[in-house]
Order: C-alpha cells, then structure tokens, then sequence
C-alpha cells in the first residue's frame, strides 16, 4: 500500500474524528482566551492524551495547534489583546477595523486569510518533509552537532533583545537535560539517589510547568481589573467581490513569507505574522493605511503566521529540531508514544507524514467552518472573570501532569518548573531556549562527543555542511544586536542634527 | 511662566531611577547564572568518571556548560551595568497579587496533603473552592456549582475515561 493511502486510510477511524472535533473545539477556546497560548494548551492536553493511541492523541495536539491560530484572532480584533503571540500582527489592523464597526469583516476575512496559510503550510509539508530527511539522513554526529547548535541559536536569536540571557536559558535547559544517565558511558548524573530521575527530568512535567503554571502565576501575580470593553458592533461579515480582490496580493505575500520563516527552525508565527505585515505593507497600493484598519494588513498577517504551521511540523518531524515552542511541547509527546522525530522517521514511517498533513487539512476545513458561525456569544466569553480560567488551569496542570505516569513526583517537578519558570517572567529570561535546551540536551552532547572522539576539532572543521549550519548560527546571534545598535546609532545621529538645526 | 526646566529634569531623574533600578534587576539573573555554575562545578565531581577508554569523562559535557554559564553571568552582569540595564520592565506584581499567590501555592499544597487522605472527588472540589475563593469568585455559582461541575468533567475525563488511578 503506498503511504499516502495508508497515511490517510490512519484518519478513517471514528475516534480519530472524534478527537480533531474535540480538539478544534479546545483549541478555539484557549486561543480565544488571552494568556493561553497555543504552546500552554498542548502541553496541558499532552497530560490525557498520552493515554491515547498516536494517531488520535497527535489528532488532538495537532488540531488543537491549528485552531488556536484561529481562536486567538477573536479577542485580537476585539479587545486589542492577542490570544497568542502568533497573532500580535493581527492587533494592527483588526482592532482598528472592529472600532470603525467592521468587526465582523475583520473576523471573516481573518478567518479565511488564517485557513489558507495553514493550507500553504500542509502542501510544503507534504512536498518538503520527505527530500528533508532524506537530506539530513546524510548528517553525521558533527552536522547534527551543529544542527541542534542552530535550533538553540536561532530561538535565542529571535527573543529580542535579551542575546545574553537567551543564551543563559539555553545553557541551563541543556545542563537540565544532563540530568539523568550519560548518553555515552550511562554513568547517573545529578541524580541524587532519586531513582525518578535517572531517566532525566520529566519533559511533559517540565513542560506543562513551565508555559502553563508559570503563565497562570504571573497572571495571579500582576492582575488588574481590565477597563476594556469588547467591541459589540460587528456590521457586515463577508467580504465582497472587491475586497476579495484586495485580499489577493496580501495572501501571495503572507503565504511566502510564513513559509519560509515556518522552515527556520525555532521561529514562529508571532515573527512571520510582523514579518508577513511589513512586507505587505511594503508592496500594497495603500501603506498609508496599514495599522489603522487595512483588510489587506490583516490578511496578509494571518496567513503569513498560520502559513509557518506546516514548516514547524516539517522542521520538527524531519530534522528532530522543535519549529516553535508548540512543537517543542509536542516533541515531548512524540517520545512517550515511541515516535522518534528526526531523520530516520520517514523511513521508518512514510505513511506518519501524510497522517499529519491530513489531520491538519481536516482541523483546518472544520475550524473555518467554526470560525464562519457568527460567534457573537464569544464577545460575552471574553468577559469572564479570571478566577475560573486559573482554577482549572491550576487543577488541570496537576491532574494532567500525574495522569501521565501516575506519578507524584512529576506533579512536584512541574510545580517546581512553574516556580523557575515565574523567576525567568519576572526577569526576562525567555522560557523557550530553556525547553529546546532540555529536549535537546542529549542529542547535542552525544553527538559532540561521538564527533570529537571520533576524528577531535577536525571532524566539525572538516565538514562543510556543520561549518556553515555553524556560521549561519553565530549569524543569527551577532547580526540582530548589531543591526539595532546601528539603527540607534543613526537614530541618535538624526535626532542630534535635528537639534543643530534648529 | 518658565514651567518647562522642571519637567525636564523631573523626567531626567525618573529616568535615572529606572536605569538604576534596572541595573540591579538585572543583576539578578546573572547572580543567579553564575550560583548555578559553580554549584554545577560543586556537584560534578561527585560523578563517576567513567571508563578510561573514553576520551571524555561524563563530568565534561556538564563541566563545559557550567563554565559557560559562569561566563555568560558575568558578561551579562558587565553589559548590563555598563549600558544601563534594560528597557524592558516586566507588569509590575501588586501587593494584593502576591498575597493571592502565597495563598494559592498554599492551597496546592494543601491539596497534596488531602488528596493523600481524601477521596480525589473531594479533596478537587475544596481545592476548586479554595482556589476560586483566593482568586476573588463569590458567590454560589462561583463556589458550589463551578467547582462540583468541573470536578465532575475531571474525574469523568480521567478516572473513567482515561481510568487513571486517582
């Protein structure tokens, strides 16, 4: 049977549509939600659906990723708070069309824009995953080596301004992640006698501690009553002919720029969504009307972020190196269920791609359809007081956390990583690097040392394809600190002889 | 009226404070960083050293990446004192904030202790009343029928349907 029949044949099974509608259904949901994020939501459903099959269990991760790139629109356009950070970009224009009482429109067009870059996503999954591990199935342990080294760089190179303390996290993820057995001689490390811990820290605990426990505790901490009202006023819903048209060049930009950033390792949809915009903007008729209620803005927006979901899933399956934050978490899940990303997944599992790609494609079709009803009633669900969001995260978090192994010992690990993970809020250390580091811990150190025993500095230096994964690695770090120091630079320049000319 | 020096220098000032501030806010982390490196160091030469016939022992990898993080401490606590810390400031916590987190972190250890001796079903619906309390619900909505429900969602999705021990 080819593996496309058999990958797609997998869905058949009842349960399986079963758990995309539940999972759609969540997903919507915690998008819509401001302070849950697409990453927390999976990692507090990774606690249930481990007791899943894979196919059904990744049906609801997975969905679950797609719509909340849709749900967390809503609150975006209508109270100018992003669901998500992957929808940052559509605050620029959605909130400004909702206030001039095209609410509605803003939602469609919203709508559609997010389905179709998700659609662009799938078919480069479908085409580009395969050729990639066939590619990366050449790699040695000095390639992989720098392989993992541009993961970290990369999610490091993108926190904004904190190079340094993204690099502290990265470093602090891998010491976590030489908890338990070495990787080369099995000697315990750091154990201190707990037998739990020779098999390393527990991912999914770590995980849920660090996104979802962390996120509820800071919200406990610095909560303040919002004075702001959704928008009520929603005016007409489907775009016309003309708007349509108008959408085109926004959706041919998005889809390119989201595709591309989608493939980097570590990026993700917040990065292409401001990326997608700029580019847009750059190219449309009417800039002037970009960040002040521009269908085209929104558009190209939205499908720039939701277009890199299926370069995530690409990177992550094919080279074993998480996309984003979500695919982290996801990584974790995978390992339980005994699915292995990286290189030898596709040889091993053809038909696993085209599964994958199918959930999304089904996830997609049916969260359009959910996102097209006419959800006034989500505008009421927006004003819900926090305190029964906290409680069942809080709850759910720990529940789910013990259900995974049954296990008091991972709830207290996850508590543990909710409480490092407010230290690191607090102080702007970003919490992405300090899961990459841990998930790729061991693969970064066993494949270090194999290279180094194996031929010393020489076998990394000899390798052309390690050097410049290397190289465009330190890029990554140097090139955005310069570059805004050279922006101020000029900045100051401008402003000191605007001063002399007055 | 000559208002406009006092601004200025009142803005100045402000600006000064923060700078200051976030100076040694940023200290922390780095402090932080550097405790944990030498702590690492500390703890590493309690692993075995492995076989002899490997080249690098288990305590290098480890070893590697203290030092690096002793190194990154220092250097961020060097840039930050130099360039004058950092723009970006976190929310503010409020008082009333971190009262409501102490007594939630108590709650939930509180709960670690009853689940030990109560039945789950209970001890999650006093945790959901606890926890619903503390965060500022009232009422009987918020207090009897959020926490029974979703205590009733929980152990249907987990005691029954995922037959999780509980």
């Amino acid at each position: 049977m080819s593996p496309l029949v058999e990958g797609f044949g997998a869905l058949l099974d009842p349960t399986v549509a079963l758990c995309i509608a539940g999972g759609a259904l969540l997903g919507m949901l915690v998008g819509a939600f401001p302070g849950v994020t697409a990453t927390m939501a999976v990692a507090l459903a990774s606690g249930f659906t481990l007791a899943l099959d894979p196919i059904p269990g990744l049906a609801v991760l997975l969905t679950i990723y797609v719509s909340a790139n849709f749900g967390d629109r809503i609150p975006a356009i209508l109270i100018n708070t992003p669901g998500t950070p992957a929808s940052i970009a559509t605050t620029f224009d959605g909130y400004a069309m909702a206030r001039q009482g095209k609410a509605g429109l803003a939602m469609t067009a919203s709508a559609f824009a997010s389905a179709w870059g998700t659609l662009v996503g799938i078919v480069l999954l479908m085409v580009a995953a395969i050729p990639l591990s066939q590619l990366a199935l050449r790699f040695g342990p000095a390639e992989m080596f720098a392989l993992v080294v541009f993961g970290l760089t990369m999610m490091i190179g993108v926190s904004g301004g904190r190079i340094v303390k993204g690099l502290m996290a990265g470093v602090l993820g891998l010491l976590l992640g030489a908890i338990g057995r070495d990787p080369i001689t099995g000697a315990a490390r750091f154990t201190f006698g707990v037998p739990e811990l020779s098999e390393g820290i527990p991912f999914i605990a770590a995980i849920i501690g660090l996104f979802g426990i962390a996120e509820v505790l800071d919200q406990i901490l610095t909560h303040r009553a919002s004075a702001v009202k959704p928008v009520t006023q929603f005016g007409r819903w489907f775009p016309t002919r003309g708007d349509w048209r108008r959408m085109l060049r926004p959706l041919a930009v998005g889809s390119g720029v989201g595709g591309a950033v989608g493939i980097v390792p570590a990026t993700g949809g917040d990065i292409a969504g401001i990326l997608g915009w700029d580019q847009a903007r750059r190219v449309s008729k009417r800039p002037e009307e970009f960040g002040s209620g521009s269908l085209e803005g929104i558009t190209a927006a939205d499908t720039s972020s939701n277009a890199t979901l299926g370069g995530s899933v690409t990177t992550t399956l094919a080279l074993g190196i998480p996309g984003d934050s979500v695919m982290a978490v996801m990584i974790g899940s995978m390992v339980v269920w005994g699915i292995q990303p990286g290189p030898s997944l596709f040889a091993e599992q053809p038909a696993l791609v085209y599964s994958i790609a199918g959930i999304m494609l089904v996830a997609t079709v049916l969260t359009l359809g959910i996102s097209l009803l006419r959800m006034r009633g989500v505008a009421k669900l927006l004003e819900l007081p926090p305190h029964f969001l906290w409680a069942v995260i809080l709850v759910f978090c720990m529940v789910g956390t013990y259900a995974v192994g049954n296990n008091v010992f991972d709830v207290v690990v996850m508590l543990v990583f909710g409480l490092v993970g407010l230290f690191l809020r607090r102080f702007g250390v970003p919490a992405g690097p300090v899961v990459l580091g841990l998930l790729l811990g061991e693969l970064a150190e066993g494949n270090l040392r194999r290279a180094l025993e194996i031929g010393g500095v020489g076998n990394i230096v000899s390798s052309p394809i390690a050097m410049t994964i290397l190289a465009v690695s330190i890029l990554a770090l140097v090139v955005p600190p310069v570059r805004a120091g050279l922006k101020r630079r000029r900045a100051s320049r401008a402003t000191a002889s605007a001063g002399e000319g007055r | 009226m000559s208002t406009s020096p006092a601004p200025t220098s009142e803005v100045t000032s402000a600006q000064e404070a923060a700078r200051t501030s976030s100076r040694w806010r940023e200290l922390v982390p780095a402090l932080a960083g550097v405790a944990l490196g030498v702590t690492t160091l500390a703890l590493s030469t309690q692993i075995p050293d492995g076989a002899a016939s490997v080249r690098f022992s288990p305590r290098w990898w480890p070893d590697a990446l203290a030092f690096l993080l002793i190194g990154l401490g220092v250097v961020h606590a060097v840039l930050s004192w130099v360039t004058g810390g950092t723009d970006e400031a976190p929310e503010p916590a409020t008082r009333a904030g971190a009262i409501r987190l102490v007594a939630i972190l108590s709650a939930i250890v509180g709960y670690g202790v009853l689940w030990y001796f109560v039945d789950f079903r209970v001890s999650t619906t006093v945790l959901f009343v606890a926890l619903t309390y503390i965060a500022g619900g009232r009422g009987w909505k918020a207090l009897l029928l959020f926490p029974v429900v979703t205590t009733m969602v929980l152990y249907l999705l987990f005691g029954v349907l995922l037959r999780v021990p509980l």
